[in-house]
């Protein structure tokens, strides 16, 4: 049988494997092994399986992973989330849809706290759907906001998303992290604009609320004071230069943890919760790592990547005509897989495509991220749209598509602005001091 | 009481993690500080790493931490195809397992060879080891979980 047969028949053995629910990294390490086997050899294969866990958990700049997850969770510990939306609040509250578009500013700044766009969605959705239902909010926009919102987790960083990006792809995480920064400003700027169109043409969608007083807005933006500290000293010290990623992400973490003692959140419980979430979190993602490096040299053996690579160079496309066909591509595996298996699948055979085409890797990934993060609220798996679904279990799931529609388009035209101007994502990375 | 096991395995991985936390910001005030780097920081995150991510991996399982991809969940919950997930189940218990026993046989070549970290010279393969040993309480984990799918629906189901 030649290498491609055995690839193609690996994929759809792995295909068939991830429906039946199998665990993304087992089925990638149980396919890649066999696959591995038969086109190399048994004994490597299995050297493979004894020696790839250990050498792959034991990599220093993976370290980033736990250390930021461990910020999120000691973030939500401290209050730190909530307090944003009471800042944004305070300021945009008493405009016409002000609450939803004060939801959208606070999962930008919990993005920045948080590398996952399940735990911001939920943990915004939490604090922002009961207000909103409260002023009388349409559940369509109170719902869409939240969901869509949420992914701006995976954008703005950290990441873990991009942090696996980056590993599978051999690039500079901190470059990665800076180059998600603009983009998830971009997209920030946009969801509100949607509010604001939404809000314009369907004014009972989001009511006025009673206007707080400056006196008010300034005691809430202090309050949210210690979030700004942390954004300057994570991001503003990777990218002046003054940390290296796993530096940032230790230094996020101890200043988070330091909050929530100073504002005596901490206990016992919550701290123990702290940590079991956060290794349970690490321990999820680097399953998902081994399995794929243990399925990708099978991948590589099978030559797919290579052979596909040539094939779409030889046919001379437009770079945008391959983009276009990438995007739907990636729309289309949205709507039946999560992000991350999505990730992990295809970055191996897409990332040689676009590296002969001679497209930024950096660019590259942030450009997948947001296409994944449409995914991530489509129908029917979005999974940002489960979570949401379970914190206001009365709206039916159609309408909650509906109010996500228009943000949908937000990042359709997100994509395009990326792809007309790469800068928006490159001129961060390009311009750090290392 | 495997679960209660299970779940302090991962905070030990928690305490760990806590630690790795300190040496990062140990290593950083010493860096600018008093401008000596802590030489051997590198390789204690590499070895910290290897339990955070280990110990917690069982727990993970148990609690349904892994990501799988749920589409056909209302067809593959039918009762009539509980075999099926107690066969899927079971594939990945027989993987873990075989991890598990390649693990061990890597972690003793490691010793034979004398494997040590460069700065520190601390040896690897009780770090190896953890990963044989975890991936087999994984496997465990998997084995109860192919157990459970066998059952008749509406059993207590185990959460954090």
């Amino acid at each position: 049988m030649s290498p491609t047969a055995v690839g193609v028949i690996g994929m759809v053995a792995l295909l068939a494997l991830l429906f039946l629910r199998m665990p993304i990294g087992i089925a990638m390490a149980l396919v890649g092994a066999i696959g591995f086997a038969t086109l190399n050899s048994v004994d490597a294969a299995l050297h493979m399986l004894g020696s790839y866990p250990y050498s792959y958990g034991a990599v220093q700049a993976l370290s980033v992973i736990p250390l930021f997850v461990l910020m999120g969770n000691f973030a939500m510990v401290s209050g730190m989330s909530s307090d944003l939306f009471a800042a944004a609040y305070a300021w945009m509250g008493h405009r016409r849809g002000g609450l939803a578009s004060a939801t959208v500013l606070a999962c930008a700044g919990f993005a920045a706290l948080s590398g996952s766009s399940v735990a911001s969605a939920i943990t915004m959705g939490r604090v922002t759907l009961p207000e909103m239902r409260r002023y009388h909010y349409d559940p369509r926009l109170a719902t869409g906001v939240v969901a869509a919102g949420g992914t701006l987790g995976i954008l703005i960083p950290p990441s873990t998303v991009l942090v696996i990006y980056g590993i599978l792809t051999e690039q500079s995480i901190g470059k990665l992290f800076l180059a998600g920064f603009l983009p998830g400003l971009l997209l920030t700027a946009l969801f509100i604009l949607t509010v604001v169109i939404v809000c314009a043409v369907r004014p009972e969608f989001g009511p006025p609320r009673e206007r707080a007083s400056m006196r008010e807005r300034w005691a809430a933006l202090r309050n949210a004071g210690a979030f700004f500290v942390v954004l300057v000293a994570t991001i503003g010290g990777m990218y002046a230069g003054v940390f290296t990623v796993t530096e940032a992400s230790a230094v996020g973490a101890g200043l988070t943890l330091a909050h929530a003692v100073w504002r005596r959140r901490l206990t016992w419980a919550s701290l123990t919760d702290a940590l079991l979430q956060t290794v349970r979190t690490t321990a999820m993602v680097f399953l998902i790592l081994i399995g794929a490096h243990i399925f990708s040299p099978f991948l590589a053996l099978s030559r797919i990547p290579v052979d596909l690579a040539n094939a779409l160079t030889a046919l001379a496309l437009p770079t945008l005509a391959v983009l276009v066909i990438i995007l739907v591509f990636y729309i289309i595996l949205g709507m039946f897989l999560e992000g991350f298996a999505i990730l992990v699948l295809t970055v191996p055979i897409v990332f040689p495509i676009m590296l002969a085409m001679g497209l930024d890797p950096i660019w590259f990934g942030i450009f997948m991220v947001i296409v994944l993060e449409m995914g991530l609220i489509s129908p029917p798996v979005g999974i940002n749209v489960f979570v949401v679904k379970g914190i206001a279990e009365d709206v039916p799931m159609y309408r909650i598509f509906t109010g996500i529609l228009p943000f949908w388009v937000a990042m359709m035209v997100c994509v395009a602005l990326l792809v007309a101007f790469p800068q928006i994502a490159l001129v961060l990375p390009n311009t750090m001091i290392r | 009481m495997f679960d209660h096991f299970l779940r302090a395995l991962a905070l030990g991985a928690g305490i760990v993690l806590l630690g790795l936390l300190g040496l990062v910001l140990f290593d950083v005030v010493m860096r600018y500080a008093l401008r000596l780097p802590f030489l051997g920081a590198y390789e204690m995150t590499e070895l910290a790493m290897v339990l955070i991510v280990f110990l917690a991996l069982p727990y993970c399982a148990a609690t349904g931490g892994h990501v799988a991809v749920d589409v056909l969940s209302s067809i593959l919950d039918r009762p009539g195809l509980r075999w099926l997930n107690a066969l899927i189940h079971l594939a990945g218990a027989a993987l873990m397992l075989i991890i598990a026993w390649q693990a061990t046989r890597y972690a003793m070549g490691s010793v034979a060879r004398g494997e040590a970290t460069n700065m520190l010279g601390i040896a690897k393969y009780p770090f190896e080891l953890v990963t044989a040993t975890c991936a087999a309480i994984f496997a465990l984990v998997l084995l109860g979980q192919a157990w459970k799918a066998l059952q008749p629906p509406k059993q207590p189901e185990f959460r954090r």
